[in-house]
Order: C-alpha cells, then structure tokens, then sequence
C-alpha cells in the first residue's frame, strides 16, 4: 500500500466528489416533489392572478375586456371629491383599521381577564369553561344574523311603540332607558359589531388556557418563596411567557381584521353617514361591491387591492421586525 | 407579608388558633360563593345566543311579526317553523360534497408539502420556508378578481369545482405550518430503520411519517369543516348564477336577504336554520373536544 492512514482523510477523488455531488443533488430533488404541489399551486393560484390583478388595476377591465389601459385607476383613487374614490377609500380603510384595532385588543384583553377568571381551580369549572366557550361554534353567519335580529330598532312611532324593536330595545324601554340604534344608525353600527363580537371571547379565552397551561409551575413556586404576589406573578411571569402566543394571535387577526368580508351577509354595507359613506363598507367589501356589483369595475377594484396588499405587507413587517418583545421560554 | 414572614421565616412553626381557622374557613367559603356568583354570570351571559335562538325558532307567526312585542321565551311552541330546512336540501348536499373534498385533501396535501421541511436537509430550505409563511399576507380581495377570471377561463366557475380546487395544493400556509410544528418533533429512528431496510421517500412518508400524523390530521380536517360549512365569500364569487350548485351558506344569505323589508316576519323560521347550521360544529365539538382544544398548542409553539 502506498497510501498510509494517518489521520488525515485523503483528498475525495474526482469521481468520488462527482458521485457526491449526484447524490446531493438526488435528495434535494427528492426534497423538491415533496413541494411540488405548493410549488404549482403559488404559481397558479397566487403568483399569476397577483401579477393579472396588478396589470388589471392599469387597465379598465370589466370581466369581459379592456379597452385602454393607463393610471386613471390610481388617479381616481387618489382624487378627493365628486369626481373620485379617495374619500371613499380612505373612509374604507379606516373603519377596516379602527374595527381590526379595537376587536383585536378588546378581544385579547377581556379573554385575557375571562382566562384568568376560569383558570380557578373551583369544582365543575371545566364545564363553565365549555358553556363559556359555546357561542363560538355558532357558524359566523348565523350568529350575524341572530345579533341582526336581537339589535333590531324601528323609530319609534306612538301608536306602537313596540314596533319593529329587537330583544335588546324592548328590555331598555322596560326599564325606563332609551332605546339604541345598534346596526341602524351609522354613528352606532360599528359599535354594534364589536359589542356582538364579546360573545366570541371564548375562543380567546382557550388561547390564554393553553397559553398558561405552557407555562412550567417550577416559575411560580420560585416565586411563591420569593414572596411575589399575585399580581407580581402575574406580570411578571405569566404575561412575558404567554407573549409568543399572544404574538401568533395578534398577527393572524390582524390579517383576519383586514379582510373582514363576512359583516356585508346580513349587515350590508350599512347605514350611510350624512357624507354617504357607508358605516359597515369594509375594504373587502368595497374591493367586491366594486368589482361585482353594478358597475364591474373589476380594474379599479384590483388597484384597492393592490393598495390593500402593499398596506399588510408594511403591517406584517413591522410586526416582524418589532417582534423584539416576545420572549420565548427557552432564550 | 409582613406578619407571614414572623411566623414561618425562621422555621419556627407556630400553630394557628382555632378563631383564626374558623375565620380562614369562613373567608375561603366566601371567596368561592363569589367565585359561583361571577361563573353564573358568565354562564348566562355567554348562553344568551343559545337561548335565543333555540326560543326563537320554535315562536308561533303571531308572536315574532311584531304584533306583539318581541320577548326571549315562547309563549307557545310550534316545530313549524323547522320546515324550511327541507327548502335547503339540495344545498346541504352540496355543502357535503365540498367540505368532504377539502376536510381530506387539505390535511392531506398540508403534510405532503410539510414532510420535507419538518424532515429533510436540503438547499434552499429556508427560502421555500419563507415563501410559504409569506402567502399567509396575501388577502384574499386581491385574488378575488383574476383567480375569478382564471376560473372563468378553466370553466371553473358555476361549479361546485371552483370550490376545492385549491385543497390539493398544500391546504394553505397556517396549515402547512402547523404540520410542520408537529411533524419535526417525532422521533427520526424509524425513518432510519426503514431506509436502511430498502424504503424510499415516499414509502417512508405514508407508512411510517404520515400515520404519526393522524392527529393533526384530525385536527386540521375539523377545523376545515367547520371554517367551510357556512362560508359564503368563495360560494358567492364563483356560483354567481348557477341557484342549481349554491352551498348552504350562499342559499341562505339569498333566502333571507331577498325580502328584508319584512325580516320580523321570517325571523323564526330564520333562527330555526341557524339552530340546524349550529348543529354539525357542535357535534364536532362533542367528539373532538380535547383535540380542538389542544391544537391551540400547536399553534403557538415557536416558528
């Protein structure tokens, strides 16, 4: 033997590099059918209508056709007044904003309340867990509808003065209060909908569970001995660790918020303000009223969503990148 | 604090008097009345849409048509109202052929697209990894217009198709991301064995890595089911004239918005649909309680 080991691999061959190289490449490949399906999906269903929807938006595609294509669909969107749709769009994305904003933080913070109250340790309380979670297996669409019916209100007329009034109106008039417009006033609607989304804090409520239950007791014993109270404990302890959860909550809601659709089913776009912008004419509800409704404005509506896209986008990066507050357990 | 720290600080244990037991007692029986107080409170305010509804929907024409006013408890009971179920048939049997398609192959396409990226070494992991978690952003309005003209030119559209179509395409990214929490933490060894005995990728991915998964499998195809039952923004999109294929969803948005001048009127008929449409949740929810409850671990575990 002319070759002596000693402890010093011997330079891989030619072949034998070529060889690995192949078989690297092999596994990758193998690795790479496994994905082929989302590979062929994003490019089908997400990639190509992303890239349409932006030609879209420069043109003034109907459905059927274009006949000219330009940047009057932006211009529009950015004209105040009469003659264009900026109010209307700014009026849209605000309320989109304000609705994601105040359901996402009062949500999180009276589930979080609620958790704290069912994380007792008291006889039965995981059957008041389960009632209290219930309400949020009503389909949302039906429970849209219920909440419809129990806020309805009817200017009052004196002959009736019970006429066309909901649940909720003719307990107030019980009582001596006055009656509220809830989803008929456009001063009102939107508080309506946040008020009949309290009913949902269940599912919350099982976020925070799990997120407490995550938690290892040997933190609270420590602290116990240090003398932490409750309240120490609480924020010291809990809050910081429930913070991954909280965060993983906080960004799909706020993607969930931005595209709330589902209101326009038994609310429309509700009531008009004295401007004529419609209370509950959410961003995806006014991208579909745009390009489905009577006009089929389908380009002008691919230039909201694109406007819409490059807002989430920002948003989700932001939070990504100021994400420094979430501690997870094992750092 | 202070006073703890005297009795027990150096180890020296002082016994409680008996009139400090008895008012320790007294103060915990307290504590825990108040404690039932704040759950009935809870309890009835969080079964008020049950309530609701179920009284609603069995309320005779006279006592919900406003000639009276509206009350929560029927003061006579009829099942009539639940007959406009039967109007649905048609759409329930449609909804089941589109929840079925998908509660299958989401679960099922989500762990194919996961099984490389909880399992393998390979270039350009990170980048498919970011790519996947970059398509939760993209809302749905912007697709809504060209994957509608895309449908249209496949001749998806008016059929209940254009609705699972996308379930074969790796079942969407939270979903992904789920399967791929749970999926890196099962043991490796079995993986090994079975490459060793002469197994292949795929055999290794549906004998052994898949079967681990039935969980979450589980927990992903309820959770379509119950996310699709009453969805109505793709049925309403892509049905659009064709009354033959609504799902339930869609057909009871267009039954009750068509007239709603007079909602009072249909009102109990109305929440005898949303009792039978809160049915099959519930349901899930009976058998698969724990699991549903569970998942919310996954979904937390860091990225």
């Amino acid at each position: 033997m002319d070759y002596q080991y000693n402890g010093v691999l011997p330079p891989l061959s030619k072949e034998r590099k070529r060889k690995r190289r192949l078989r690297r490449l092999r596994d990758d490949l193998k690795s790479y059918v496994f994905l082929l399906p989302f590979i062929v999906g994003a490019l089908v269903f997400t990639a190509y209508p992303i890239i349409m929807s932006l030609l879209f938006s420069f043109s003034d595609w109907n459905g059927g056709g274009a006949t000219q294509m330009g940047i009057f669909n932006y211009v529009e969107l950015f004209t105040r007044g009469a003659t264009g749709k900026f109010d209307f769009m700014i009026h849209s994305f605000g309320i989109t904003f304000l609705f994601t904003i105040v359901s996402t933080v009062v949500n999180l913070v009276l589930s979080y309340v609620l958790a704290l109250f069912l994380y007792n340790k008291i006889k039965g309380i995981r059957i008041i867990r389960v009632l209290c979670y219930l309400p949020c297996l009503i389909p949302g669409l039906a429970s849209m509808y219920l909440w419809k019916d129990v806020f309805q209100y009817a200017t009052p007329s004196p002959l009736h003065p019970y006429q066309g009034l909901g649940l909720f109106n003719v307990w107030l008039k019980n009582l001596g209060l006055p009656t509220a417009t809830f989803f008929s006033s456009a001063s009102t609607a939107m508080a309506s909908l946040i008020i009949s989304g309290l009913w949902n804090l269940g599912g919350g409520m099982i976020m925070w569970l799990a997120a407490f239950g995550n938690i290892s007791p040997e933190y609270y014993e420590a602290a116990k001995i240090d003398g932490a109270g409750y309240f120490r404990r609480l924020f010291s302890i809990t809050l910081p660790l429930s913070t991954p959860i909280l965060f993983y909550n906080m960004v799909v809601s706020l993607i969930a918020g931005l595209q709330v659709f589902g209101t326009m089913a038994a609310y429309g776009v509700g009531p008009s303000d004295k401007h004529g912008r419609a209370s509950l004419n959410f961003i995806a509800v006014y991208i579909y009223m745009t390009a489905f409704g009577t006009d089929s404005a389908q380009g002008l509506a691919c230039a909201m969503s694109w406007l819409l896209f490059v807002v989430i986008g920002a948003l989700t990066l932001i939070m990504f990148k100021t994400g420094g507050w979430v501690k997870y357990g094992d750092e | 604090m202070q006073y703890n720290n005297i009795r027990f600080g150096n180890g020296i244990h002082v016994p409680y008097t008996s009139a400090e037991r008895k008012a320790a007692k007294r103060r915990n029986a307290l504590i825990t009345s108040a404690k039932y107080l704040v759950a009935a409170v809870l309890v009835v305010f969080f079964l008020f849409p049950y309530v609701f509804m179920l009284c609603k929907s069995v309320m005779q024409p006279w006592e919900v048509n406003g000639s009276v006013p509206v009350h929560l408890f029927p003061k006579d009971i009829t099942f009539s109202n639940y007959k406009i179920v039967g109007q649905f048939a048609r759409n329930f049997g449609n909804t089941f052929i589109v929840i079925a398609i998908n509660a299958v192959f989401i679960p099922l396409s989500a762990c194919f697209v996961a099984y490389p990226l909880a399992r393998h070494k390979f270039t350009g992991k990170k980048t498919m990894f970011a790519i996947i978690m970059a398509t939760v952003m993209i809302p749905t309005s912007v697709l809504m217009v060209p994957q509608y003209t895309l449908y249209t030119q496949f001749g998806l559209t008016k059929k209940l198709v254009s609705l699972w179509i996308g379930a074969f395409w790796g079942g969407g990214a939270l979903n992904i991301f789920l399967v791929i929490q749970f999926m890196r933490v099962l043991p490796k060894e079995m993986d090994a064995a079975a490459k060793i005995d002469g197994a292949n990728e795929f055999q290794i991915f549906a004998r052994i890595v898949l079967p681990l998964c039935a969980n979450i499998v589980l927990l992903i195809a309820i959770n379509t089911v119950i996310g699709m039952w009453m969805d109505f923004q793709g049925p309403l999109v892509y049905l659009r004239g064709a009354p033959e294929k609504y799902t339930v969803g869609l057909a009871f948005y267009i039954e009750f918005n068509k007239d709603s001048a007079d909602f009072a009127a249909v009102s109990a008929q109305l929440m005898s649909m949303c009792v039978v449409m809160t049915l099959l949740p519930i349901v899930l929810f009976m058998f698969f309680q724990d699991r549903m409850i569970g998942g919310i671990k996954v979904g937390g575990v860091k990225g």
